[in-house]
């Protein structure tokens, strides 16, 4: 491509390591996009929590009236610093001026109940994280998808009721 | 001329200088690649607070090995009904399927008065996993075990005993 004084083609084996960074890099940046999109931990610990959940509602001693099942979420409160005048002083006050929900939403998920799976897929997914469940032979599979909540009830069987 | 010439080799011996370089960049990509996945966890690990959980629910649930009262409707922990106790009984308790592979537990009552089998879920695996229960990380087993005084109940009479229950869940 290019020659130097002394006749010396150079040039294509730079232009290969360009194009091999650029892949490289790229590769990487796909790879970074692709975990911070995933939802599957999330989905792990749905599945998981919801199959210690139905173990901890049967080990119970009686009957459970109702039980609403919720995603863990944890509100936080943006603080901002204003001034402020108190008495004849001028003070720095902490004021909370903004709230967000930071955690799981439940309702980006389709939850599929059988008697010996717990499956939690993502909306339009086939197949999603299973994990074992132990429910006994008179449970009927239910679908909950995209709720917030949902409701557990154990009586003479274990009942799941998607809430409205 | 002759420069030209030797200009040639020169360049050929740069050509093939570049290939251990690729070689040695695809290793590195890998090898980073590896570091980050290595830090990335993307799994929960609850097998210990599942075992635990499982042993509650052998013990004190209504369906479970514990004496419970049709008529009042309540459960006597402390108590161990022993027409319950045989392994067809527990197995029932868990809906277990077929070949499973999950879970497995070993129940032993011993009294002075009475001799009485140990009963399991999942016989065979308890046995196959439980030398494995000593073992730490991932291809080890959880075990979780309760050891209690109980009262035996067998055709209206009560016996003391003691109760040994241990659960295997795979990490």
């Amino acid at each position: 491509m290019w020659k130097d004084k002394r006749g010396v083609e150079s040039g294509y084996f730079e232009i290969l390591d360009l194009i091999l960074i650029m892949l490289i890099a790229g590769s990487f940046s796909v790879f970074l996009i692709n975990l911070n999109s995933d939802t599957y931990f999330e989905r792990d610990f749905i599945a998981k929590d919801i199959s210690l959940f139905e173990h901890a509602l049967y080990a119970s001693p009686g009957e459970v009236e109702k039980y609403e099942y919720y995603s863990p979420q944890e509100i936080v409160y943006v603080l901002e610093t204003k001034r402020t005048r108190m008495a004849r002083d001028v003070i720095d006050v902490e004021v909370p001026t903004k709230k967000e929900r930071r955690g799981l939403d439940l309702s980006l998920f389709n939850i599929i109940f059988t008697t010996n799976k717990v499956e939690v897929a993502e909306k339009n997914q086939q197949n999603g994280v299973t994990y074992y469940a132990y429910n006994r032979p008179n449970f009927q599979d239910q679908n909950i998808n995209g709720k917030e909540t949902f409701t557990f009830k154990e009586s003479e069987r274990l009942e799941i009721i998607a809430d409205e | 001329m002759n420069k030209l010439h030797l200009a040639k080799k020169g360049q050929a011996m740069e050509e093939m200088a570049h290939i251990p370089r690729v070689f040695l960049l695809v290793v590195l990509v890998f090898v980073i690649y590896g570091l980050i996945s290595l830090g990335i966890k993307n799994n929960a690990d609850i097998s210990q607070a599942e075992s635990e959980l499982i042993l509650q629910r052998i013990l004190y649930s209504t369906q479970g090995i514990s004496y419970y009262d049709l008529e009042l409707q309540r459960l006597y922990p402390g108590t161990v009904d022993l027409n319950k106790f045989t392994t067809r009984y527990l197995e029932s308790i868990f809906s277990l399927p077929n070949e499973d592979q999950h879970i497995s537990a070993r129940i032993e009552l011993k009294t002075n008065d009475l001799e009485i089998a140990p009963v399991y879920i999942n016989e065979e695996w308890f046995n196959r996993w439980l030398p494995l229960t000593s073992f730490l990380g991932k291809g080890g087993k959880n075990l979780a075990t309760e050891t209690l005084p109980i009262t035996i109940i067998k055709d209206n009479n009560k016996i003391q005993g003691i109760l040994r229950i241990e659960v295997i869940t795979p990490r």
